[in-house]
């Protein structure tokens, strides 16, 4: 049923269509960009051709030309892809996990437990994302995942708010005292009767923010906090741009294939996710289910 | 009270129930400001196989009752005393146990059944929990059970989404009679329905009583249901029960002036009996801060000084008719009780 609506809705189709051709490109990344033979045991390390350190224009070899150090855009771009859904799923998947874990039980035990819980959300949530990504990644070091580990830090507890409002709402319907009357106990009743109630805010969330985690990621990457030099990475592409978006005199447009590939791919790669959320919160909408 | 009533098997007693919801202030160092004395020293007795109608208005604890009696509250203070066992101070696992003996119909037939399960995975749930049948067997009586209610077995594989108010509300009697319970608390099991679906699920709830001897505790706001199902009924007033009797005796002789009232206001579908009509004034006061003396006279129409200063008793005024109001003397034997 969901499905059907998701095919119905020509923007969904637009975002299904573009996350399959990501899915597509991330899967068959050995065939689109094959990893050159001396670099067979590190297939995410971007190839380099030549030394210099000025990028050049796209040939025929490197339909994407090579951005700054020589290093070949097409290949970051395809391989950054499973990056850009590596980084996406695993925050996004544990952050989830987490956030829907710590909210629920918390709403459903309430009273002093809850309030407890929820101040340490606070405190977390009062730290400035981009900041404290960046402190942790400091602090720990430099490289994907720790990026990853500082995405998650940060990201359950807007899950965790989440669910735990509609929880509070949730527990006090009928049919969870029914459900007690019956005699089942609090685990089951949190994760049969509760969570299925409670989780689909939650999951549209988690679709909207994949785009969000992988933007945040390629920032850090650009700061130059994320993966090491070399590593195929979206942001890492757009870092590479950043002395070459302004061209050269009199040609201001001379470098623009080293911000434009790297820069429409998180685009699209947002967009997707984004349009996917949207037309999730549309079908999930009870008022506009028939 | 249990003297009089030797004959018959008790099977519930509630003694003194008390339930006050505290009103709490401030974030860190929260105080209790007051509370909401939804149930303020409730007795009666459910004899075995009788239904027991429990009547007043919204607000009046009759709910609240229903839930502390199932344990789904707890209580403030007093005792409720289900077949020798006191719910109150049973532990988990004996408590888990006695669900099976005690069930429960909810008022709102779409509030009451989870929406993403399907109807024979809600039938089916307490006899997974209790142990009772599982796999093909599970499936087998929860078709049984949907038959028993006037449902059909295939309905088992939809959900409560595709249902009407009538039959979610017979979905909920299938969950409760799951366990083949003893008693059953039926909280306004017919009040959201229309009244041609609410003939028909009373006519259910009584040939269900029949066919497996049930005992039920049937709460409603409306007289003229529990006239036709009760065997006695007992009329509460913000927290109180004022007046507990036998359904005719109650109906033909009501004794405490706020069951006069509610008496009064019941439409008769005759337009040629003229009938005198009992207009109480005000509100329901708040029971947040309930009036002193006898709650109810702020708006008792016969209202008396002792009234607003003393609580009357809830006593026998004969024949097993209890009432509390200062202009019902208690019965002659009542009266020799007490000297004695």
């Amino acid at each position: 049923m969901v499905i059907k609506k998701l095919l119905r809705n020509p923007l969904s189709m637009i975002g299904l269509v573009l996350l399959l051709g990501f899915v597509l490109i991330a899967l068959f990344a050995p065939w689109i960009a094959p990893t050159l033979e001396e670099h067979k045991n590190e297939p995410y390390r971007v190839p380099r051709f030549g030394w210099g350190s000025s990028p050049s224009p796209p040939t025929k070899e490197h339909p994407m030309g090579l951005t700054q150090g020589k290093y070949d855009v097409f290949y970051g771009i395809i391989w950054g892809t499973r990056t850009a859904f590596q980084v996406g799923l695993i925050v996004t998947g544990l952050s989830c996990l987490l956030g829907v874990l710590i909210g629920s039980v918390s709403a459903y035990i309430g009273g002093k437990f809850d309030e407890v819980i929820m101040r340490f959300v606070d405190v977390f949530m009062s730290f400035p994302f981009l900041i404290a990504a960046i402190v942790i990644t400091a602090v720990l070091g430099r490289g994907l995942d720790k990026v990853i580990i500082a995405l998650v830090l940060f990201r359950w507890t807007g899950y965790a708010r989440l669910i735990r409002g509609s929880v509070l709402q949730v527990k006090q319907d009928e049919y969870i005292m029914a459900a007690r009357a019956g005699g089942v106990s609090h685990p089951a009743i949190l994760v049969r009767h509760i969570i299925p109630n409670t989780i689909f805010p939650v999951l549209i969330q988690a679709s909207m923010n994949m785009g969000s985690i992988v933007v945040t990621a390629a920032t850090l990457s650009f700061l130059g906090l994320g993966a090491p030099e070399g590593y195929a990475d979206w942001g890492q592409m757009i870092s590479f741009a950043r002395n070459w978006v302004l061209g050269s005199p009199g040609e201001p447009l001379k470098y623009w294939y080293t911000v434009v590939w790297p820069g429409a791919a998180i685009v699209l790669f947002v967009l997707s996710w984004n349009l996917i959320g949207d037309a999730f919160r549309d079908i999930m909408d009870p008022r506009i289910q028939a | 009270m249990a003297a009089a009533n030797s004959k018959k098997e008790v099977l519930l007693e509630v003694k003194d129930l008390v339930k006050h919801f505290p009103i709490r202030q401030g974030i860190i160092f929260t105080k209790q400001v007051g509370a909401v004395q939804a149930v303020d020293g409730i007795s009666f007795n459910v004899h075995k196989g009788e239904t027991l109608g429990l009547v007043g208005e919204s607000g009046c604890g009759k709910t609240t009752a229903g839930r502390l009696i199932l344990r789904l509250l707890e209580v403030t203070s007093g005792d409720i005393i289900f077949d020798g066992k006191s719910i109150p101070n049973l532990p988990k696992d004996e408590m888990r146990e006695l669900r099976k003996d005690i069930q429960i119909i909810f008022q709102d037939p779409y509030g009451s059944l989870n929406p993403r399960m399907t109807v024979g995975d809600i039938v089916g749930e307490p006899l997974h929990i209790h142990k009772i049948a599982r796999g093909k067997e599970r499936e087998k009586q929860v078709r049984d059970l949907l038959e028993t209610v006037g449902l059909t077995a295939f309905q088992a594989r939809r959900y409560p989404h595709e249902f009407s108010g009538g039959q979610r509300q017979r979905i909920g009697i299938a969950r409760a009679l799951a366990v083949n319970p003893r008693l059953i608390v039926c909280d306004e099991p017919v009040s959201a329905l229309d009244v041609s679906i609410q003939a028909q699920v009373i006519n259910l709830l009584e040939d269900l009583q029949k066919e497996f001897g049930l005992t039920y505790l049937f709460i409603a706001h409306d007289l003229s249901v529990v006239k036709h199902i009760s065997d006695r009924v007992a009329v509460m007033y913000l927290g109180k029960i004022v007046e507990l009797t036998g359904k005719d005796e109650l109906y033909h002789n009501p004794k405490h002036p706020y069951t006069q009232a509610l008496l009064s206001a019941i439409p008769e579908a005759d337009p040629t009996i003229k009938k005198e009509r009992i207009l109480l004034k005000g509100d329901i006061p708040s029971p947040i801060n309930p009036p002193s003396g006898c709650r109810f006279h702020t708006r008792c129409p016969k209202v008396m000084d002792i009234c607003r200063v003393k609580e009357p008793e809830f006593i026998d005024s004969g024949n097993e008719h209890f009432v509390a109001c200062h202009l019902v003397p208690a019965a002659e034997e009542n009266k020799e009780q007490k000297l004695a």
